[in-house]
């Protein structure tokens, strides 16, 4: 018997990567979000499956004539226009009624029942591809660890995402703004920051994230409209294990998030994938609340 | 405490009254409605046909599907002239692919709507709670997905109940046969948690010792999973020759043979009839290229059926059971057709119909209450479109 | 008439079940989405046991309440240190592991194959047969759970239990072990859940996991939030709503295509217009 470990753990690591580089996207928007307004936007998850659709519908459904990458980035644009509309139409609102983050939860909740059934209205269903290839994309090997391109580019997009907006809080204005909403939104606004402005824009790009997200899940495996909540799920786990609000927090949570699971899956056994998301979930609320980075 | 039980009583009770007579005009509309139905077995008016089928959850890929394909076969019915100058009127109900729901959509059916005969209800797990209100009312069910064979390995009772779908033990049979001729020893299982594929690979590993097959590993996932990267890892690991793979939902096979594909798996991958989803394999081509599965021996009937779905409907039949549940209402209308319009008569005509069927070739029912006719071949996907092996 | 009493039924059901999570949700202001773990555990407590080990409906039940209880507490005390949105998200957890528990420890529930052939209730000697007879039974347990529900919340219990709820800290100083009484009430709401699972299980007669799933906790949630929170009748209101509406919405005339999933953006859009316009429910006297 040789040493069955050299065969295998070189695609394990590879496979928590590429899962915890999902999680990753999802996460950072949602953390994005929840930094700024304090509570879980549930329809978050819903939000990415749009953007994946709105790709869905330029390159297949209507078959326009444009450059996947124009496409991509239109579904990102259509993404995060719906949850800066969730935010104007439903968010706002609440928040101005001085609305619990409960309340706030329950209506996100309710518009992502809504929105995954305005999906399937439109376009039914039917689990779909977004890329036309056929099914099989080209891949590298690392270390007898195969990536397929298109992960490749969910790992590059994950990093480079996750890099663009350390920079953005750091060295930007808005991203100050967004600090000091953090902190705090009363003391924010008296020092003369237009909050509502501000969360506004952190709605657009958060979910313009998710979208992203959605999108490369859809090139990666495929789409369908319920593919929101397991992506929510996963997600919220992810910056909750690494920190809520806290964009490191988030991006190093996906990670501990993929790892446990694939090497769960290898070590104890494939049907308690879900389940072991959840006790690495509640051991960590019990054992580090704050999750891995401290606020 | 402040709190003021009257005017929250009379709140209450007022909204209670409301409902009390939004169900009774309901109730009242609802008898009006049948007021149209005549006695089985007179010749005026209409046929009631009812249909369950699974229109959201997680089975909506199947239901969709199928309901528009039991929707073609009801207008082709009605533009012949119906059964016997009956029009059939139908009406649908979606069970959600779930337990409860599906027992409500069965009840509506039966209780309010008093159909004669229903297609459906669908889904492995959904139709069980239904089958003691079918059964109770003796409304014949022609289902085109189910698990049929969990009421017979339950013991519970089928009278009522039949499956236009393809009989699972002899998709097995079939599938084991042609392994163990090629000479395969050992097969490894991976299977989602949903009550179709979990039977499917209970009968799998009962039948195996029979073909001399050996199962090698078994895997066993969360339904809705499209990660398996880590599970195929192992196969590979393993050096698994061959992997029997049963999901929920067509979509998710065909994301295993990607994985299975791009992680250079060489093993042999089989799979049963429900594989074959024409809108699937649109999206899959390359991915699904090489899977090995059974089907009923081709026939004149497929090939029509999925063009004259295409010519209705402007796309691909959608889900894999879509044909059965044309089928399903074909043979109703058959057995309808001999006068027998509900109850037991309708039962033993149901019994005794045969039709040229879409699925396979002469369909009608065995003693199991399942498609009796036809053989089932093994076929495979070739540049693109489902193919006989060899 | 049939199907209005199997209406009723699942009406009475879902009442037991909306009024046993208003006592943690409405009273002890804990948002809990795990409710159908509860439900499913006094669903598959009758099943099993009435199916192979031979017990009645009625000792099954009680044996039913006494595993709910149990998981509760053990639940309570972990659950028991969070509040707000984190307590309803470990809630969310713990629903999705007893859901896995139903589908993977297959050696006692049978998994995703379900359990079939779940017998009917016998009431002093005396099978329930039809479902008029099986209402009957039902809307006993739904008045047994009320007078239950209106019990504990008119009790010195309950007043406390709301004290809890807007200002815990004063009553911790006050000396009230605050974290016990919330246990309590999650336990008690727990073993009703489970009187609504048994009756579930013995009226469809087959159960599996699926139906014991987060969605359901969420249904169970919608639909105590839209009765109102903090009011026993309310939740009685929002049972039977919420089993109306997809009659209700029949009426609309929604094209078949789309009617299922015109129901879904319904339930969707009655949570942000509650939520909007009316945090506390129909007949609430809490907001969230």
């Amino acid at each position: 018997m040789y040493i069955p470990y050299v065969d295998i753990v070189p695609q394990l690591i590879a496979n928590s990567v590429i899962a915890g580089a999902i999680y990753a996207l999802i996460a950072l928007g949602f953390n994005l979000i929840y930094g700024t307004t304090k509570f879980f936007n549930l329809a978050h998850g819903a939000v990415a499956a749009c953007g994946a659709y709105a790709v869905f519908a330029i390159l297949k459904t209507f078959a326009l004539p444009v450059n996947i990458v124009v496409a991509c980035a239109i579904g990102a644009f259509v993404a995060g226009i719906i949850g800066y509309g969730l935010e104007r139409l439903i968010y706002r609102p609440l928040r101005r009624r001085k609305a619990s983050n409960m309340v706030l939860m329950v209506a996100s909740l309710g518009a992502f029942t809504a929105l995954q059934a305005f999906i399937a209205i439109l376009f039914t269903s039917q689990f779909q591809a977004l890329e036309s290839s056929g099914g099989i994309s080209g891949a590298i090997e690392i270390y007898g660890a195969i990536i397929t391109h298109t992960q490749v580019v969910i790992i590059t997009c994950g990093i480079a995402i996750m890099a663009i907006l350390a920079f953005i809080a750091k060295y930007t204005l808005f991203g100050k703004a967004v600090s000091a909403i953090k902190d705090d939104e009363e003391v924010a606004r008296m020092v003369g920051i237009d909050t509502d402005r501000i969360i506004g824009k952190v709605f657009f790009i958060g979910s313009a994230i998710a979208g992203v997200a959605g999108i490369l899940i859809g090139f990666d495996t495929g789409i369908e409209p319920t593919m929101g909540m397991n992506l929510l799920l996963k997600g919220t786990i992810a910056s909750i294990i690494g920190g809520v609000g806290s964009l490191y927090g988030g991006f190093l949570g996906a990670f501990v998030l993929g790892f446990a699971e694939n090497f769960g899956i290898w070590k104890i056994s494939g049907e308690w994938k879900d389940a072991i998301a959840f006790v690495v979930l509640i051991v960590f609320l019990l054992v580090r609340p704050e999750g891995i980075i401290k606020k | 405490m402040k709190d003021e039980p009257w005017g929250i009583g009379t709140k209450i009770a007022a909204g209670i009254l409301t409902l009390v007579i939004v169900i009774t005009t309901i109730m009242q509309y609802v008898a009006w409605r049948n007021g149209g139905v005549v006695a089985p077995g007179t010749d005026v008016g209409t046929i009631r046909l009812g249909g369950a089928f699974g229109l959201s959850g997680v089975c909506a890929e199947w239901g969709e599907g199928e309901k528009k394909a039991a929707q073609m076969a009801v207008d082709e019915i009605n533009a012949n002239g119906g059964i016997n100058g009956r029009k059939i009127d139908f009406m649908v109900e979606d069970t959600q692919c779930e337990n409860k729901t599906t027992v409500n959509a069965v009840q509506k059916l039966v209780n309010a709507d008093h159909v004669l005969a229903i297609v459906g209800p669908t889904w492995g797990d959904a139709y069980q709670g239904a089958s003691p209100v079918i059964n109770g009312s003796m409304t014949p069910a022609v289902a085109p997905d189910t698990a049929m064979e969990a009421l017979e390995l339950e013991h519970q009772p089928i009278d009522y109940i039949f499956s236009t779908y393809a009989p699972q033990r002899k998709e097995i049979a079939a599938l084991q046969a042609y392994a163990e001729k090629s000479g395969l020893k050992g097969i490894a299982m991976v299977w989602d948690q949903d009550s179709y594929s979990t039977m499917m690979a209970k009968l799998f590993e009962e039948a195996a010792p029979a073909h001399g097959i050996v199962i090698t590993d078994k895997h066993e996932m969360p339904t809705g999973i499209q990660d398996f990267r880590t599970i195929i890892a192992k196969l590979k690991a393993a050096h698994a020759e061959a992997a029997f793979i049963s999901f929920l939902a067509p979509h998710t096979k065909a994301s295993f043979l990607k994985q299975a594909k791009e992680l250079g798996f060489s093993g042999t991958v089989f799979s049963a009839a429900d594989i074959q989803d024409e809108s699937v394999l649109a999206s899959y081509k390359d991915a699904m290229d090489g899977v090995i599965y059974t089907y009923p021996v081709a026939n004149a009937g497929q090939k029509a059926f999925k063009e004259a779905y295409r010519a209705k409907y402007g796309e691909d039949p959608q889900g894999p059971a879509a044909v059965n549940a044309y089928d399903a209402v074909r043979i109703i209308a058959v057995a309808m057709r001999t006068g027998a319009t509900g109850g037991e008569a309708l039962r033993d005509a149901l019994m005794k119909a045969r039709i040229k069927g879409a699925f396979v070739d002469d369909l009608g029912f065995d003693a199991k209450h399942q498609v009796g006719g036809g053989a089932f071949e093994l076929k495979t996907v070739r540049n693109g479109t489902f193919v006989p092996l060899k | 008439m049939e199907y209005l009493i199997h209406l009723a039924v699942m009406s009475s059901i879902y009442a037991i079940l909306g009024m046993s999570l208003n006592l943690v949700v409405g009273y002890a202001g804990l948002l809990s989405v795990t409710h159908a773990a509860f439900y499913g555990i006094g669903a598959y407590a009758v099943g099993i046991l009435t199916v192979s080990h031979g017990y009645g409906f009625f000792g099954a039940t009680a044996i039913g309440m006494a595993c709910a209880a149990l998981a509760a507490w053990f639940i309570g005390i972990v659950s028991g240190r969070f509040k707000g949105d984190y307590y309803a998200l470990v809630s969310f957890g713990f629903n999705i592991i007893v859901f896995s528990i139903f589908l993977n420890v297959q050696s006692v529930t049978r998994g995703p194959l379900g359990i079939p052939g779940i017998p009917k209730p016998e009431v002093f000697g005396m099978l329930i047969r039809s479902n008029a007879q099986f209402l009957l039974l039902a809307i006993a347990f739904t008045l047994a759970t009320y007078a239950v529900s209106q019990w504990i919340v008119t009790s010195s219990f309950g007043r406390t239990l709301k004290g809890i709820r807007e200002d815990e800290d004063a009553l911790r100083v006050f000396g009230y072990d605050t974290a016990r009484y919330k246990r309590i009430i999650f336990v008690i709401a727990a073993m009703l859940a489970a009187v609504g699972g048994s009756l579930f299980a013995s009226y469809i007669s087959y159960i599996d996991p699926s139906t014991f799933s987060l969605n359901e906790s969420i249904f169970i949630l919608s639909l105590v939030i839209l009765g109102g929170l903090a009011n026993v009748n309310g939740s009685v209101f929002g049972a039977i709503f919420f089993i109306l509406l997809p009659e209700i919405l029949r009426f609309v005339g929604f094209p078949p295509d789309i009617a299922a999933q015109m129901r879904q953006v319904a339930y969707g859009l009655i949570l942000v217009l509650l939520m909007l316009y009316r945090p506390q429910g129909m007949f609430g006297e809490y907001k969230l």
